[in-house]
């Protein structure tokens, strides 16, 4: 894989990504979609497993690296960055890519539609169940500051990934287009059923 | 020299170790986050910019406006869609003096230095609730300051500064234990009662809170009434909210309902005139006097 192509391609879904999901934010608790999953999906459908864990990892630190949490009242504790919630979730969800891609129609955007519903509702619990963990296993001092609403932000993240078939269907489509400058080595004639790489 | 699988697997496992320390032990990963915005920011603020063009400003619908002014608002958008690029430049210009000099006018006894900057956005996770706008510490902004739309309402406070960006807490996703004090405006002049409003959850956008029952003085009259449509703004000088947001409006009481406890006093749903969520620039309002500098756009006013 071109790594600066899949770099570029990274930097320009994870700046639109807040732009698009506060911009096609519905209902209460609101669901949003992502742009940078299907992005995940496709790469774990058509580069090697460690490139793609190393793509998901990366996309997703990014993804948390730009996300404050915590400091939600005023002259308390100050916003802080958790690294996690977004790099596991993506890995996990390159990784069940990964798997399943042999069973896969990998050139169609339905598979990626598809696909990243799945891995943003796997994305949505393994998240959701960090951010809980945090605050149940972390208290006072060693506490986030926040107050992490579990229940409503897994809710709101699950809804968001059925929403995520949109975009998954959108950006899977340009992401094909896209396809031969990301020079997947192997990409090409993978039929169904056949051997994981 | 370790394979990629080797360092796959340790990048991995630090990352597992590292969502599960403690807050002081991570802190030192809070300072990526700024150059990280900033990266992002030349393309995701125009993005939300063209966002914010192509859906309007995000006006929270009016109740209880009478025909005539639904007839006015919809000539205006009609007016407003004919003219030409330039003149619509020099209207918007018109609109921005006007708004920063009634946002000194709120408190004339107060120097305070407005300086409107454009907003970069929610994280990519939006459950983060912090809004990051494009000025730091380099442009003079600290924490506490306060951060208003158009001059005069309230969008929240800064809570984290960086070199060339900081964060600001909305005051629709504070958390739950905080409260913002405000007073009910039973016209533009009158001061009404005084509502404690909190965020009814971190999403939905408006503030809920208990009317303080205020009789008439003469105790003939009957007790104020709440209705929906009226202008809540910040009387907070108690808490934490410095003297120069005093004032500011907080929103518009979208609902009120009595309180099940005390049928004699009322709950009202208060919701910002302009949605947090679409402003695209917003003015941090910085008290004068710190002797931090001020960056492009900076204006001073208040008292000379």
């Amino acid at each position: 894989m071109r790594w600066p192509v899949a770099l570029i391609v990274g930097w320009v879904l994870l700046a639109l990504e807040p732009v698009a999901r506060e911009a096609l934010r519905l209902g209460n608790p609101s669901a949003s979609p992502s742009l940078v999953v299907p992005l995940v999906v496709f790469v774990a459908l058509f580069a090697p497993g460690v490139t793609a864990y190393w793509a998901a990892l990366i996309l997703g630190f990014l993804v948390d690296v730009t996300t404050l949490r915590g400091g939600l009242s005023t002259g308390g504790v100050p916003p802080m960055v958790i690294v996690g919630p977004h790099v596991i979730g993506f890995v996990a969800g390159a990784f069940l890519v990964h798997t399943v891609r042999p069973m896969m129609m990998k050139k169609n955007p339905l598979t990626i539609m598809a696909l990243s519903m799945v891995v943003a509702g796997l994305v949505a619990v393994v998240a959701s169940s960090i951010l809980g963990m945090r605050e149940l296993l972390l208290v006072g001092s060693w506490g986030d500051g926040g107050e992490y609403r579990a229940l409503s932000d897994l809710a709101a993240r699950l809804l968001g990934s059925l929403y995520t078939a949109g975009t998954g269907l959108v950006i899977g489509a340009i992401l094909l287009w896209l396809h031969p400058l990301f020079s997947f080595h192997d990409s090409g004639g993978r039929r169904a059923f056949s051997r994981r790489s | 020299m370790p394979s990629a699988r080797t360092s796959l697997t340790l990048a991995i496992l630090l990352v597992v170790v590292l969502a599960l320390l403690p807050r002081p032990l991570i802190t030192w990963l809070t300072h990526l986050h700024g150059p990280t915005t900033v990266l992002l920011a030349p393309l995701q603020q125009p993005a939300r910019s063209l966002v914010v063009w192509f859906r309007g400003p995000g006006l929270a619908v009016r109740a209880d406006e009478s025909p005539e002014m639904q007839v006015l608002r919809e000539q205006r958008d009609q007016y407003a869609l004919e003219i030409k690029q330039l003149r619509q430049q020099v209207e918007d210009f018109r609109v921005l003096t006007r708004d920063l000099s009634r946002g000194f006018d709120l408190n004339p006894s107060l120097a305070v230095k407005q300086m409107t900057v454009p907003v970069i956005g929610f994280g990519a996770d939006t459950s983060g609730g912090l809004l990051t706008v494009r000025a730091g510490r380099r442009d003079g902004v600290s924490v506490s300051n306060v951060v208003a739309i158009r001059g005069v309402h309230l969008l929240g406070r800064v809570v984290r500064v960086d070199e060339r960006s900081c964060s600001v807490l909305p005051i629709t996703r504070m958390s739950k234990g905080e409260a913002v004090g405000g007073v009910v405006m039973l016209s533009d002049e009158t001061l009404g009662p005084r509502v404690l409003l909190k965020t009814v959850d971190g999403t939905s956008g408006v503030l809920r809170g208990l009317v303080e029952y205020l009789a008439d003085p003469s105790g003939v009259a009957p007790p104020v009434t709440i209705t929906p449509g009226m202008i809540v703004r910040l009387q907070d000088a108690d808490t934490r909210w410095p003297q120069s947001a005093q004032m500011l409006i907080i929103g518009q009481i979208e609902k009120t309902e009595p309180s099940p406890d005390m049928p004699l006093r009322t709950v009202v749903t208060v919701r910002p005139v302009h949605e947090i969520e679409r402003a695209s620039e917003v003015m941090i309002r910085i008290p004068d006097g710190d002797g931090s500098p001020g960056g492009p756009g900076t204006t001073t006013g208040g008292k000379p």
